[in-house]
């Protein structure tokens, strides 16, 4: 009983992350801040919520394969990021924040 | 309460991106809210108790077509310069005549539905009531492999004869252009060491599926990530796979699946795996579909680029 | 419909806004790549209402609906690639994402 209730509360705590990475996208001023704040905040939040899940899974290889799942996602996540980071550093060495403003302006 | 607000939620979510992805003037950004809508229907898959489509969902409809979209919005757009809408007048013509359409298909449909009675009992029981027959344990697989394989046959020929004629448009290896410009340690690194993570999943995917979701077409999408990854990263080169490996690769479903069916017409009944071999036989054409799905789904994505100008004309493509 | 389960109800509501969205993109929007990606929100919306139809039983979803919308997905994306291919090699060869009795002007 207890375990459920903590694992509920990793859960929400783990969505709580990603509400704050959501926002952070939406205020933050340029691309390698908005990365920086969706990285840190998604590979958090979901690191809460697999735990929260595997306190409740039912069984340890259950539990296991929630691990696994957030390890693989963090790996794939890091990668895209750094991907994401090193093209736009590539094509527009400026300030950052010049390049979102042009990025916000074309839409 | 919350159950049903989540549902709400997804619903009217999956309908405001969608409206987004077909509002938006950018080809860039409606693709890749495509595939947030993609993924976002994958949840609404599990909502409504089907797992496998979730995973198929995520993979295939969000992943490899929204990459699909992604690449060709790039492309698009890289080549012309933002050029004129065309002439006002026939733009709101269009606009008029597309709502027109949109409501009357919308409100067709709303009626029909509206019309079905509101419990409905399905095919699940006799698929349950007969799924011992085949052999496997989850009745998606059963409906897919025994009971309604023809359909499933039909259906890997398809995606061949998809990724054949993309092929036969003449294009080359987008790969080329990736791994020249900007070879990338840490993807090459990302791609080595993630590979041998990926096929072991796919092969649990693909002998899961036998039980419980899982199946042959995730695994295989599993697969063709994999190839995109590899080829992206620059770990191999897809132009170098040898014609023999590559024709081999893109058939290995439909010839087994064919060879299969010839061997049960010839035994009498066509597709009627005998009882006792069901298994085996359900997990050998399912292990020859999921190759043949990673290698057209990879085919699919990687040559939908075409060759340069310059290069085609005068010299003779590549033999694929 | 009213007799139906709240969750197949909602979406399949869903499912009818999805099919009307994805018809307009395609007759309204002249971008040849707007028009595939509307017709493959057409084919999710169709998805969507034949698997919300399915739970209308909801401890006994119809597996047969299930697998036909799975090899649905796997048809419309070898259709979605056929598609694209040909945008994209009418673009390099004719400059045009449009169809040639709607082409821009350069």
């Amino acid at each position: 009983m207890a375990v459920d209730v903590l694992g509920a509360v990793l859960a929400v705590a783990g969505a709580a992350f990603f509400t704050a990475g959501a926002v952070g996208v939406l205020r933050l001023p340029d691309l390698h801040s908005r990365l920086h704040a969706l990285t840190k905040a998604d590979n958090v939040g979901l690191g809460l919520v697999a735990a929260g899940l595997a306190l409740t899974a039912g069984s340890a290889s259950e539990a296991l394969k929630l691990g696994l799942l957030w390890l693989v996602t963090v790996s794939a996540s890091a990668t895209a990021t750094y991907l994401l980071a090193a093209t736009a550093h590539e094509r527009a060495p400026r300030s950052g924040r010049a390049r979102a403003a042009e990025v916000d302006g074309a839409g | 309460m919350p159950a049903e607000a989540l549902d709400v939620l997804i619903a009217v979510a999956l309908c405001w991106l969608a409206w987004r992805v077909l509002a938006d003037r950018d080809l860039v950004r409606s693709a890749l809210l495509y595939v947030a809508f993609g993924l976002l229907l994958a949840l609404a898959w599990v909502r409504l108790g089907a797992p496998d489509l979730a995973l198929a969902e995520a993979a295939i409809g969000a992943g490899v077509t929204g990459v699909l979209f992604l690449d060709a919005a790039g492309a698009l757009r890289r080549r012309l310069p933002t050029a004129a809408q065309g002439p006002r007048p026939a733009r709101r013509r269009l606009a008029v005549l597309g709502s027109a359409a949109g409501a009357l298909a919308a409100a067709g449909l709303a009626v029909a539905v509206a019309a079905l009675p509101g419990e409905q009992e399905g095919l699940a029981r006799p698929v349950e009531e007969n799924l011992p027959a085949t052999g496997v344990g989850n009745p998606i697989t059963g409906v897919l492999l025994s009971f309604r394989a023809w359909d499933t046959l039909l259906e890997v020929a398809v995606l061949f004869v998809g990724a054949a004629a993309v092929l036969t448009l003449r294009a080359e290896w987008t790969v080329r252009m990736v791994a020249r410009r900007r070879p990338d340690p840490l993807l090459l690194g990302f791609a080595r060491a993630g590979a041998p993570v990926v096929v072991l999943v796919s092969g649990y995917l693909l002998w899961l599926g036998g039980s419980a979701p899982g199946g042959a077409f995730q695994a295989g999408a599993l697969l063709g990530a994999l190839a995109l990854v590899l080829a992206l990263a620059g770990a191999v080169d897809p132009a170098s796979v040898p014609g023999l490996a590559q024709r081999l690769l893109l058939t290995a479903g439909t010839l087994v699946f064919v060879a299969a069916a010839l061997a049960t017409a010839a035994a009498g009944d066509v597709l009627a795996w005998p009882h006792e071999l069901a298994y085996e036989i359900i997990l050998a054409v399912e292990t020859g579909i999921a190759v043949s799905v990673g290698a057209a789904l990879g085919a699919l994505v990687l040559v939908a680029k075409p060759p340069r100008r310059e290069e085609a004309e005068g010299q003779v493509p590549e033999e694929a | 419909m009213s007799s139906a389960p709240f969750v197949v109800v909602v979406y399949a509501a869903a499912s009818v806004v999805l099919v009307g969205l994805g018809v307009r993109g395609l007759v309204a929007r002249p971008n040849l790549l707007s028009k595939v990606i509307a017709l493959n929100v057409t084919g999710s919306g169709v998805f969507l209402l034949l698997v919300a139809l399915a739970r209308r039983r909801p401890d006994a979803p119809d597996p047969v609906v299930h697998a036909l919308v799975l090899t649905g997905i796997v048809v419309a994306v070898s259709m979605t690639a056929m598609a694209v291919a040909l945008v994209r090699r009418l673009h390099r060869d004719t400059g045009q994402t449009r169809l040639p009795h709607e082409e821009q002007r350069p």
